[in-house]
């Protein structure tokens, strides 16, 4: 039985599952004990932390989209041709020698993600190399012949823009009559999103007995116990875009073409999940240095605390820079030298991505554990571990029953915190060029891309806005919500 | 207000005084028409619970309350001029130079990176004409006043070099140097050990005298209210109940809560237990001989021990079956170290415990888990000694599950629901989270926990000193009919001579680590032999209830 097309795990994909899995238990968990609700639901009463986690929320459904990997079936008569010789889809060569010539692959050896089916009416590939956003001709003069005479002029884009018959006249008008539709689209998705919450209001049992009307206006002057209104406005923005790109980007690329013609649109979408990754998957690689190793040196004190202090101050005194620039080349060279392990270029780079986490988190555990090691040293000194202690309670039963909880805060803090420098992290380290695989969409690999051409003239100016305003907003949110989140968690600023 | 005040302008007036915090749970009244009135040169005294809003007045009447906090309404007076509608640069020349204030805690309100000298000379140089070296002579003076010795080379040292009496000494000199004419004392000697806290007393008596200035005494304290005060207000949940010149309030108190306050004081119990001498072919249940508990000072990168704290420098006693044992001391005395070091929280250096025989300190593994069960603790921090994380049911239950108490989990689980019943809490207690009981019923769980592992001795450590005057009585009872029904023995640690008076078999004093008097408590405290002993007791200050006496009685 043959299936349209096969799925793909990756490390990370499996991880980001993983993770996402830990999350919702977590969360099912915190639904259930009353102190730890309120406290999550004190960092939503927030404003800005409501409207963050929305958007947050919604880069993290881009990401998890785009975690679902699959390799599409071939065309039978493609196939056929990969029967005998090599896969003809393969662009990398090296992919080719993956999939041994025995072996019929009837799967295409490039892995396509849920999101990359899902953009593909609004991802159009062919373009030679830049294009501005929305425009109709390329950037670049090129010679054509018209005629029989050679002309020197900027093409018509070959894919975008082709619905014009006169791209001069007819562009202005076009545009504006797509981008109206599209903001009235986008108020419609509003409208009808902020009934549905209504709609769930409405059966909330907080909200017994008002009628949708008094919901309503309740929701708009903020009079409820949640700031929905600024959920709805963050929502409503991003509806608004969605609703603009979901006209215009079918037919224009909207946000323009990189150097080999890639629409920057799906360039910025597909970088999402990978700075996702690094802001979560490293922190999950930290945790269990920072957690093991600065709560056992608080709590056991003496030798082994000295041994831990100077292995954490040790390691803090290299530069991490350093540290990970050595660490990845040799690891790329152990990925270049293997390459038969990896059956598509995906796989190689994500297990380079899953590697930079490892490392990005094994170079920064130390902040996490001087402060679980301080707040242990003050916790163990508290009178329920002293009491614990004169019931003869073993000390991994106190570490995990009495000082785990109690600086649970603290991690938590801790990692929400971490999150956009980790993402920052990245793009610098791709730039230098020891972060991810160069075949990897990534904001860093975008950035990269674009400096050379920021010294050009006229400046290409949209390749860099493109990543800049997408990792701007990821990190904004992130950071706003880290906030709340703190401000929720953190016991110093409670009423007491 | 007060038609006895007669020609008198009172020096500060407030009046119906209503100050709010808002909390997540909505606004409550912590200050509701709160009015009072300050005479010159008069000493008032603020008494009540805590949580009854008396701190929240001081610091209403300096407006510097937290910012949850704010005045709702309500006038304050000072000098007839009406503090709450300064503006709050004219406020900063009301705050030093017309009121000073002192605060509980000496260690922490004094800037530990800048000279005492510095720190008087900021507000002399603020409020006053005096300048450069002029400042300085006039904080040196100030310094001899507070009878600081040495004044002219102490300026010059910082707060971690002068101990706790000496840095609320300090205080004092920097809230009247500028000359206030009213003094708010927010528990000035709260912290102190009742030596010092009667010499801090003392010295602000004199000085109210020098200076002719009013105080504004805030304490939980009655028997300090007795030593100082001229006028009394009892204050009860943001409300003032009571105002009465001193000796009218402890003779005929008006109000039913004050009433109430007097009767629970330990002495009007009188003393619940009575000396029996042990009997001689009992051997006693725990017997300490030549204990040394030293905490060794390392010095160096390979840190070497240079030499050692002596905490506890050979402590003798034996607790008999069913004995109560108080050990009294001052803070620093060590007398919490011995407790920690029986039960060996703490190594011990020398010598031996011998709980029935057996020698606790050569004890490992399995054989000192099994003795643990023989002893338990009870700490003075009912709100430190819970975890905030975990269910009441799922703390008593911990040293049952640890210890191998009961068969299963549901027969631990009906145990600790009868233990809770049997510390006077309802059973549902048990699903419940610390943080939803009061102080005393915290201390109830505390007391609960304890038990749940059958020890024969507990090491009770100050565990009422965090506690109101009313809930202690209880808590005291609490643990008395516990001794009456399960035979237990305590090794009661305090300081609180009123609660040794009121339950104490025998009596030890510990003074620098060393046991320098021990013996039957009514002998013991009735005649004191040694002059630590004697001095510790005189500086009890004693307040007269209707006509008898009674030492030390935290409100």
């Amino acid at each position: 039985m043959e299936f349209p097309f096969r799925p793909l795990f990756l490390w990370t994909d499996v991880l980001v599952f993983l993770l996402t899995a830990a999350v919702i238990v977590y969360f099912m968990r915190v639904r259930r004990d009353v102190n730890q609700r309120a406290t999550w639901l004190r960092a939503l009463r927030n404003p800005s932390g409501m409207a963050s986690a929305v958007i947050l929320g919604l880069f993290v459904l881009v990401g998890l989209l785009d975690s679902m990997h699959f390799r599409p079936l071939l065309p039978p008569q493609a196939a056929a041709a990969g029967a005998a010789k090599a896969p003809p889809a393969a662009k990398d060569a090296k992919d080719t020698k993956a999939a041994p010539a025995v072996v019929v692959s009837r799967y295409a050896p490039t892995a396509l993600s849920v999101l990359d089916v899902l953009l593909r009416p609004f991802n159009l590939e062919g373009e030679r190399t830049y294009s501005e956003p929305l425009a109709t001709h390329a950037f670049v003069k090129e010679n054509r012949e018209e005629n029989g005479r050679t002309i020197r002029d900027f093409p018509r884009l070959k894919v975008a823009a082709q619905h014009l018959k006169d791209p001069v006249s007819d562009w202005a008008w076009d545009v504006t009559w797509r981008s109206a539709a599209g903001l009235l689209l986008g108020v419609v998705m509003t409208l009808v999103a902020t009934a549905g919450l209504v709609g769930l209001l409405v059966r909330h049992p907080a909200q017994k007995g008002l009628s949708y009307g008094a919901i309503f206006s309740r929701l708009w002057s903020n009079q409820l116990s949640m700031p929905w209104r600024a959920a709805v406005l963050a929502l409503g923005g991003a509806l608004l875009l969605a609703g603009l790109v979901i006209v215009l980007a079918p037919v224009y690329h909207v946000l323009g073409t990189d150097k080999v013609g890639k629409g920057l649109l799906y360039l910025s979408m597909k970088s999402v999940r990978t700075a996702l990754v690094i802001g979560t998957l490293t922190t999950l690689f930290t945790l269990p240095f920072a957690l093991l190793l600065g709560i056992a040196a608080g709590y056991f004190k003496g030798r082994i605390d000295d041994i831990i202090q100077y292995i954490y101050t040790t390691l803090h005194s290299i530069p991490s820079v350093l540290l990970i620039a050595a660490s990845v080349l040799i690891l790329s060279v152990q990925l270049e030298s293997n390459p038969e392990l990896f059956a598509t270029a995906a796989e190689r780079a994500d297990l380079r991505l899953f590697f930079l986490c490892l490392i990005l988190g094994v170079t920064s555990w130390t902040g996490l554990c001087r402060l679980l090691r301080g707040e242990t040293l003050k916790l163990r000194e508290l009178e329920y571990i002293q009491a614990a202690q004169a019931f003869g309670v073993a000390h991994f039963r106190i570490i995990w029953r009495h000082i785990l909880p109690n600086v649970m805060h603290l991690i938590l803090i801790s990692v929400v915190m971490e999150f956009s420098g980790l993402v920052l992290a990245e793009a610098v380290l791709s730039y230098v060029g020891v972060g991810v695989d160069p075949s990897m969409i990534s904001f860093g690999t975008m950035i990269n891309a674009a400096r050379m051409e920021m010294s050009r003239e006229p400046v290409v100016w949209w390749s860099l806005t493109a990543a800049f305003c997408f990792m701007f907003v990821l990190v904004l949110a992130a950071n706003l919500f880290a906030d709340s989140v703190r401000d929720a968690f953190d016991p110093r600023t409670h009423i007491r | 207000m007060n038609a006895a005040t007669g020609a008198v302008v009172p020096l500060l007036e407030i009046s119906k005084l209503t100050t709010r915090i808002d909390g997540s749970a909505g606004t409550f009244t912590v200050l509701d028409h709160v009015s009072l009135y300050i005479n010159p040169g008069e000493t008032l005294a603020v008494v009540g619970e805590s949580g009854s809003g008396k701190s929240i007045a001081a610091l209403s009447i300096m407006r510097l309350l937290p910012e949850v906090a704010h005045i709702d309404h309500g006038d304050v007076a000072l000098h007839a001029e009406d503090l709450l509608a300064l503006p709050e640069s004219g406020m900063r020349n009301v705050r030093g130079k017309k009121i000073g204030m002192i605060f509980q805690e000496p260690a922490t309100s004094l800037n530990p990176v800048l000279t005492v000298g510095q720190q008087i000379m900021e507000v002399l140089e603020r409020h006053t004409k005096f300048r450069g070296v002029d400042a300085r002579d006039e904080a040196i003076r100030w310094l001899k006043k507070v009878e600081i010795l040495d004044p002219e080379r102490r300026i010059d040292e910082y707060p971690f070099q002068f101990s706790g009496g000496m840095k609320q000494r300090v205080m004092i000199a920097i809230a009247l140097c500028a000359g206030p004419d009213l003094l708010i004392a927010d528990e000035p000697t709260t912290a102190l050990d009742v030596t010092i806290q009667a010499q801090i007393l003392d010295l602000l008596k004199s000085l109210q005298k020098e200076i002719s200035m009013s105080i504004l005494l805030i304490t939980h304290d009655l028997g300090v209210v007795a030593h100082m005060a001229h006028r009394v207000a009892l204050m009860k949940d943001g409300k003032v109940l009571e105002v009465a010149e001193t000796r009218e309030f402890f003779t005929a108190p008006k109000h039913p809560y004050a009433q109430e306050l007097f009767s629970s004081l330990p002495q009007r119990v009188g003393r619940a237990v009575s000396y029996r001498p042990p009997d001689p072919n009992e051997k006693p249940l725990l017997e300490v001989v030549g204990m040394k508990v030293h905490f060794p000072i390392r010095r160096g990168l390979l840190k070497r021990t240079v030499g050692y704290v002596k905490a506890v420098d050979g402590v003798t006693f034996e607790i008999n079956k069913g004995e109560t044992l108080a050990l009294v001391g001052e803070s620093g005395s060590g007398k919490t170290t011995v407790g920690k070091g029986i039960l060996r929280l703490i190594p011990t250096r020398m010598g031996q415990i011998r709980y029935d025989g057996i020698d606790v300190l050569r004890l490992n593994g399995e054989d000192l888990r099994a003795m643990r069960r023989n002893m338990q603790i009870i700490f003075q921090d009912p709100f430190a000694s819970l975890n905030p994380k975990m269910r009441v049911g799922t703390i008593i239950e911990e040293g049952m599950m640890a210890l191998g108490v009961g068969a299963n989990d549901a027969e631990r689980q009906v145990r600790a629901r009868r233990l809770l019943e049997q510390v006077g809490l309802v059973r549902e207690s048990y699903d419940r989270f610390p943080h939803e009981f009061s102080g005393g019923q915290r201390q109830r769980v505390a007391i609960a926990r304890a038990l749940a592992v059958e020890p024969k001795l507990i090491i009770c450590d100050e565990p009422t000193s965090a506690l109101d005057v009313l809930v202690q009585a209880q808590i005291l009872k609490l643990l008395l009919d516990l001794q009456k029904d399960l035979g237990l023995s305590y090794l009661f640690i305090t300081h609180n001579i009123a609660v040794v008076e009121f339950l104490a078999h025998r009596v030890a004093v510990m003074y620098n680590g060393e046991i320098v008097e021990q013996g039957d408590a009514e002998e013991l405290l009735l005649l004191p032999q040694h002059p630590y002993t004697q001095q510790l007791l005189a500086a009890v200050p004693t307040v007269e209830i209707g006509g008898e006496e009674f030492v030390n009685t935290t409100a």
